[in-house]
């Protein structure tokens, strides 16, 4: 069965440039472009997996996140910020991220926690 | 807090046991001296009258040593003014000539008095005491006395041992002896014990210093004890002139002629002559004006007590504060020493000032150590935050950024690789160009994320030359 992942972030090259590497046949890439729209999408979608940037305008990746996990409490959801340090790790984690990577990631990093997860 | 107060307590307990071992008597004795020279005059009663061997006396007298027909004369003199006491501090071998005519005459005149003392010197060699001479037979009395001067450390004469034992025996020193007649109080064995550093002598308690010697109270002024040179006394009118003046005293007769020089140094006066010392020494007994001392196991409080408010203080206020209190506790323990010398009791307060002063420093000292550390520290730490904060923003600020690039670069390969295999000749040139730069690009970008990454991580930040005498973080960890 397909997978779906979900890509929330505010920076259309960022969501461009994954959806261009992470595409593979048995993966149904979709994309918001803010907090807002991410949570409406994956009311719709159900996705797999989510992709979070932290910093966006209208609110932050954890808090998105924590609504999202609301009803969807089983996605995986891998934060991804321009700066994590121990503090911001753990309240990520605390919102409900099941990992943490700071920018910026190496797309074979990528494909690999794709992978793990996806699996 | 709990630091200071150790060391203050050390340095107490280190002083106390410096001043047990009398390092500090000379400063103390500075300071004993110059109560005597400051404090009040004292109207006290006067016992004792001073018949010396004068220089004038030495001169008229033409021949010497004198003969004893001269010492019976003045003995018969003294008994026919009523005389208490008659005491010499005379050495009879060689301050007089013997002829058995005039010894007889000597004799007689003795044997007519109840209270005549000689004295005897003593030699201390080796800690060990004996009498300087054997005991002169030619003169019929037996009542003999220890003559013996003891001096401190600097000669000065400010105590003096009451009692001297030589073999196993006990004697009374010369003055306690004239003291002990004078006041009718006999110096039996029985009659004399010391405990906790008093001497009891049947209903007299003379309290002595911690070597049990008495400290002599020179409050009496020299010149209200008569000195009468024994030419004088030998002008057959003389006792029509002062009728009443020996009566019921005390006669002392000594030498004070420079050619027979017996001075020494005192807290009163550079010099004194040692008769007129004993006649202090015994009228500080008759008197019972005693100075007294404090018993030594005091101290360990009189020294402890400022020294531990001083450290608590010092450590509550600042550097020039604590140097006011310094100078107001110096200054008290020197007044209550003044005051308490005029009740008789010394108060020796250089120990105190010694651990005072020490106290003080080394809260000085602790507080700068310990402020001098916390600024450092402070200092370190401010640096750090500086760095992390650094840190925060250069990530944050050039991350993002980063990601485009690396990712783009990344998915530029890619795109690259695919093209590749369809391409004509001429599109594979301009494909294999994009290629190498996305590669440089991709492993540049790596790097500046691995620097990044690093500062993240700097908990001491380790300072590197540049060029030309500009220094850098080193941020580059291989």
């Amino acid at each position: 069965m397909s997978k779906t992942i979900l890509i929330i972030d505010d920076e259309y090259i960022i969501r461009w440039i994954l959806k261009g590497s992470l595409g593979k046949n048995d993966l149904t890439i979709m994309d918001a472009s803010s907090g807002a729209e991410g949570i409406e999408l994956a009311k719709q979608l159900s996705p797999d997996l989510i992709i979070m940037d932290y910093k966006m305008p209208d609110m932050n990746g954890w808090q998105a996140t924590s609504k999202i996990k609301e009803f969807l409490p089983n996605v995986i959801v891998i934060g991804h910020t321009g700066y994590a340090n121990d503090k911001s790790r753990e309240e990520g984690i605390k919102l409900g991220c099941t990992e943490i990577l700071q920018k910026p990631v190496d797309l074979d990093i990528w494909n690999k926690i794709i992978s793990k997860y996806l699996a | 807090m709990k630091k200071t107060i150790g060391i203050a307590l050390l340095i107490a307990t280190m002083s106390f046991f410096i001043y047990s071992f009398d390092y500090f008597s000379s400063l103390d004795n500075k300071i004993y001296d110059h109560h005597f020279k400051t404090q009040r005059t004292q109207a006290l009663e006067n016992s004792i009258v001073i018949l010396t061997i004068d220089d004038e006396s030495l001169e008229k007298i033409s021949e010497w040593p004198w003969s004893r027909a001269l010492y019976s004369n003045i003995v018969d003199t003294l008994r026919a003014g009523n005389a208490k006491i008659i005491a010499f501090d005379i050495n009879f071998d060689t301050h007089t000539k013997f002829d058995r005519k005039n010894n007889k005459l000597f004799n007689r005149s003795i044997q007519n008095h109840p209270n005549i003392i000689f004295s005897r010197r003593i030699k201390i060699y080796n800690k060990k005491t004996s009498f300087l001479n054997l005991r002169n037979q030619s003169i019929n009395s037996n009542r003999y006395s220890i003559l013996h001067q003891s001096h401190d450390a600097d000669y000065s004469v400010r105590r003096h041992s009451l009692l001297v034992k030589i073999r196993d025996a006990i004697y009374p020193c010369f003055a306690l002896d004239i003291a002990a007649a004078y006041l009718d109080s006999s110096l039996t064995d029985d009659a004399m014990s010391i405990q906790n550093h008093i001497l009891k002598i049947n209903n007299l308690n003379i309290p002595l210093d911690k070597h049990n010697k008495m400290l002599i109270n020179y409050s009496t002024k020299s010149h209200s004890i008569p000195i009468i040179p024994i030419l004088k006394i030998l002008d057959p009118n003389f006792l029509k002139y002062n009728p009443k003046l020996f009566t019921n005293k005390i006669v002392l007769i000594g030498t004070t002629a420079s050619e027979l020089q017996d001075i020494y140094p005192t807290p009163p006066a550079a010099t004194m002559d040692g008769i007129e010392i004993q006649a202090h020494t015994i009228q500080t007994i008759i008197n019972k004006q005693f100075i007294k001392t404090i018993p030594h196991i005091y101290y360990l409080l009189i020294i402890l007590i400022p020294s531990l408010l001083i450290s608590i203080l010092a450590k509550r206020i600042n550097i020039i504060g604590g140097f006011l209190f310094l100078v107001l506790f110096n200054y008290a323990l020197f007044l209550s020493a003044k005051i308490l010398f005029q009740h008789h009791i010394v108060l020796n307060v250089f120990a105190s000032l010694f651990s005072l002063f020490l106290s003080y420093l080394a809260s000085i000292l602790y507080r700068f150590l310990v402020e001098e550390k916390q600024k450092k520290e402070e200092l370190r730490h401010a640096r750090l935050l500086s760095i992390t904060r650094m840190s925060v923003s250069l990530n944050h600020e050039i991350n993002n950024p980063l990601a485009f690039i690396m990712m783009g670069a990344q998915l530029s390969i890619k795109l690259a690789n695919n093209l590749l295999l369809s391409a004509d000749k001429s599109t594979k040139q301009v494909l294999k160009t994009i290629l190498d730069t996305s590669e440089k690009t991709y492993i540049e970008s790596k790097h500046i994320a691995k620097i990044l990454q690093d500062i993240q991580h700097i908990q001491e930040p380790i300072i590197e030359d540049y060029v030309d005498g500009t220094k850098m973080i080193k941020v580059k960890f291989d």
